[in-house]
């Protein structure tokens, strides 16, 4: 019990006094999770849009893929990934192993599907009719699409904050990519693992609270502008 | 008559089968077209193949001003009123003015442009609610609102009045009829009733199995139908074979003319009665006669029961040849 | 998927992209060599000294020498000699240096059940066997985990369930699950210092329990990828004055001893 008041005595302390280590990490987390949920999100919606409003072939197999997605293991995506951008890989003349652009394409991995599937889910909300009334007002394709998603957009916010949650609170894919590397690929989820086995209990609470405060406060920010 | 949009050759499929086809049909400037026919006729889709809306497979041109239009133009000089009331998040008031938006207007001008619409509609007073709180007949007036604030060229409505009460049906039919009276505007009134089409057209279309059967003035087409399908369309339902009537053609007549215990010249029936069913003011009896059995009107309810033996009176005006050949009449 | 992915990110840089313009080698070492905080004291001045950046990767011994062979590292520091010498001896290799050493202590709870204190290791272990008393290993490929299993050999005993419990974690994890359990276990002495978790040292000093590090080069034969520059300067380092006297000095603040003892230029402790 004292550990966990001791970690919460440690992540006040590490924030407030700007600890540079804690603050750098926190950093990292953000951008490398930031940036998965932005390309799982170009990648994502406009499948998912294409399946909910679509009627071609192989449309419900691809929802249960993206379904099934949802519950990949991000140790084996980590591990997947880790294969393809080892230097004996197919593109392991990138030499992006252990750096921070190979642990957002993990994340980024991970990301996808949960965007697929949420975003399918969404759209399917809408009535059916929606976009052909909206062409029935001289609205392009482009924009009647604009104007659905901007109906849905609760539920597509939804999907969005869903899939950076999934992959900033990760530590499988994180650690096998980016190696967990002090100051370079260290991140909230991995920098917990590693002061766990060392013993230091209050840093790893410390270092868990820090990400909660950090997911909380993003998506206090995505919330308050959905809600606008 | 100059049509301000029209078809030629429209043929629409789907799975292989012809749903549609009107080789010819033209609407002008500040006419009402009502397009009648019943459930499953095409009525729908030949509303959308004339705005390219949705996915439709089809051939064949449509025409603007008298020229073959693409897409993009049709889309730019429509309007559509579907007919479920689509509206998005948001207030009556911003609901009205989205067409506008959809077509690139500001914001402040497009609210500008379709304030007095609401007005026109009758729900100025409700501009600034949540469109989600609305009744289905307030819904649906914002609806055309939206439509007619982008002034249109070509309106076309899918059954705008489906599933309102009747009280608020009469209310949009007489508001409807006001504004789109002196309007420049071609209306498409698609409906399965042809008291809407009495209402608003000048011109009635009656449309069965994806074709055209009979094109012309309301009055006319509601009084004179060409062939069978046409006359119970318009609600003479009562089909009189000549082996009963002692005339060489096909007639039939409006159950509201056929009496029951009526005297008076015309048709009379013998028959035996199936059902009595009262109806408030009219009571409605079901006889069975030789011609099939025949929904009549009683002037005196009292004193039949299924079984009873009674003559069905039809007045020689009631009757209305049908010509058996169905060919499509233009009138 | 995950190829288009990677080349649009790469092809926009990506939003933190490594340093760049500066040499980096990826170094392959220990969970326990991590765990002590010597690298944290060592590779910066590696770097500052040689210009060159370090990665250092922590995995098990295993994992470590699968990556030499498969030429993923450029640079291995590990404690795994058996491993090690059969890696050489395949012939990728570079140069094989000794670094430095320091020793396993057999722990266990401070009451010691099975009555090994003070006892020859292999006498210990056989102690341990025949009364069945709780055993928690590593299991997991580990230097510490070879060591482990060449203890039980030479003791001529085979472990086995139920008394024997294979974690297939570290040195922390394992060692708090055998202070949990009431159990014996094998830690190098580095960890213990760091997480003693409650546990007492009962043999130690046996020439059976010596804990040698060597720093091994990967060459190109392992992979064309691989930095032998970076290899070569980073085992030169390391056997080098500045980086010996680091090594000896590492840990007296904090535990009153050192982790270590540098070796380098030494003939091996553990031959003869």
């Amino acid at each position: 019990m004292d550990v966990l008041v001791d970690g919460v005595a440690q992540a006040l302390s590490l924030l407030f006094s700007g600890d540079q280590e804690t603050w750098a990490i926190t950093l990292l987390t953000l951008r490398v999770s930031l940036g998965a949920t932005l390309i799982a999100a170009l990648v994502g919606a406009p499948i998912g849009m294409a399946i909910a409003l679509g009627s071609f072939p192989g449309r419900r197999l691809l929802l249960a893929a993206a379904n099934t997605g949802m519950g990949l293991p991000p140790v084996v995506v980590g591990l997947v990934v880790t294969v393809l951008l080892w230097r004996s890989g197919p593109l392991g003349s990138l030499g992006l192993l252990y750096t921070p652009t190979a642990m957002v394409v993990a994340q980024a991995v991970i990301a996808t599907p949960v965007v697929v599937a949420l975003v399918a889910a969404a759209v399917q909300q809408v009535d059916r009719e929606f976009l052909v009334q909206m062409q029935g007002l001289g609205a392009t394709r482009l924009r009647a699409l604009l104007a659905l998603a901007a109906e849905a957009r609760l539920p597509l916010l939804a999907a969005a904050m869903a899939a950076f949650g999934a992959v900033v609170s990760e530590v499988g894919a994180a650690q096998m990519v980016g190696g967990n590397i002090a100051g370079q690929t260290r991140v909230l989820t991995t920098a917990a693992v590693l002061a766990t086995s060392r013993g230091e209990f209050g840093l790893a609470i410390a270092f868990g609270l820090v990400l909660l405060l950090l997911a909380f406060a993003v998506n206090v920010v995505v919330t308050l502008a959905g809600q606008r | 008559m100059t049509s301000r949009i029209g078809c030629r050759e429209l043929r629409v499929s789907a799975r292989g089968r012809e749903l549609l086809r009107v080789p010819e049909l033209d609407v002008a400037a500040g006419e009402v077209l009502a397009v009648l026919g019943p459930n499953g006729a095409g009525k729908s889709t030949l509303l959308r193949a004339l705005g390219h809306l949705g996915h439709l497979h089809r051939t064949g041109d449509v025409l603007l001003d008298g020229r073959v239009a693409g897409p993009r133009e049709l889309r730019a000089a429509i309007a559509a009123v579907l007919q479920r009331p689509i509206l998005r998040r948001g207030t009556v008031a911003g609901n009205a003015a989205a067409g506008l938006r959809l077509r690139g207007v500001g914001r402040a001008e497009a609210r500008r442009r379709s304030a007095p619409w609401l007005d026109a509609l009758g729900i100025g007073h409700l501009a600034e609610r949540r469109a989600s709180t609305l009744s289905g007949g307030e819904a649906q007036r914002v609806a055309i609102a939206r439509a007619l604030a982008v002034a249109p060229r070509v309106l076309l409505l899918d059954e705008p009045f489906a599933g309102l009460d009747a009280t608020s049906r009469a209310d949009l039919l007489a508001d409807l009829r006001t504004v789109l009276d002196g309007l420049d505007t071609a209306t498409v009134l698609v409906t399965h009733d042809r008291h809407e089409a009495m209402a608003l057209a000048g011109r009635t279309a009656l449309l069965v199995a994806g074709r055209i059967r009979q094109l012309g003035p309301t009055a006319r087409v509601l009084d004179q139908p060409v062939d069978l399908d046409c006359a119970r369309l318009v609600g003479f339902t009562n089909v009189l074979p000549p082996a009963v009537t002692g005339r060489p053609r096909l007639a039939a007549a409006r159950p509201e003319h056929c009496v029951v215990g009526g005297d008076g010249d015309g048709l009379r029936i013998p028959g035996t009665v199936r059902r009595v069913v009262p109806l408030g003011a009219a009571t409605r009896v079901d006889v069975d006669t030789e011609a099939g059995t025949l929904a009549c009107r009683s002037v005196d309810a009292n004193g039949l029961g299924p079984g009873a033996p009674v003559t069905v009176s039809v007045p020689e005006a009631a009757l209305r040849p049908i010509p058996t050949n169905g060919a499509f009449v233009a009138t | 998927m995950v190829l288009a992915v990677v080349l649009a990110v790469a092809a926009c840089g990506g939003p933190a992209a490594g340093p760049s313009g500066e040499r980096t080698l990826i170094l392959a070492t220990t969970t326990s060599t991590q765990d002590s905080g010597l690298l944290d004291e060592l590779l910066p001045a590696f770097t500052e000294a040689t210009g060159w950046a370090v990665k250092p990767v922590a995995v098990g011994s295993g994992q470590a020498i699968e990556m030499g062979r498969r030429g993923e590292a450029d640079v291995l520091l590990v404690h795994s000699p058996a491993a090690e010498e059969e890696y050489v001896a395949e012939g990728t290799a570079g140069r094989r240096l000794l670094v430095m050493h320091n020793d396993f202590v057999l722990l266990g709870p401070e009451d010691d059940p099975a009555g090994v204190r003070g006892l020859p290791v292999d006498e210990a272990m056989r102690r341990i066997a025949e009364t069945q008393a709780v055993f928690v290993s590593r299991g997991d490929e580990s230097g510490t985990h070879s060591r482990e299993l060449s203890l039980w050999e030479e003791a001529g005993v085979t472990p086995g369930a139920p008394w024997y419990q294979e974690t297939g974690q570290g040195m922390g994890a394992t060692l708090r699950v055998a202070a949990e359990k009431g159990g014996y276990t094998l830690a190098d002495r580095g960890t213990y210092l760091t997480q003693s978790a409650g546990l007492a040292v009962l043999v130690e000093g046996d020439p059976g329990l010596l804990n040698v590090y060597h720093v091994i080069e990967v060459t190109e034969r392992a992979g064309e990828r691989v930095q032998p520059e970076g290899a070569a300067a980073f085992a030169d380092w390391i056997t080098g004055q500045d980086a010996q006297r680091r090594i000896g000095e590492f840990g007296w603040e904090t535990y009153g001893q050192p982790l270590f003892v540098p070796d380098a230029g030494k003939p091996d402790p553990t031959a003869g």
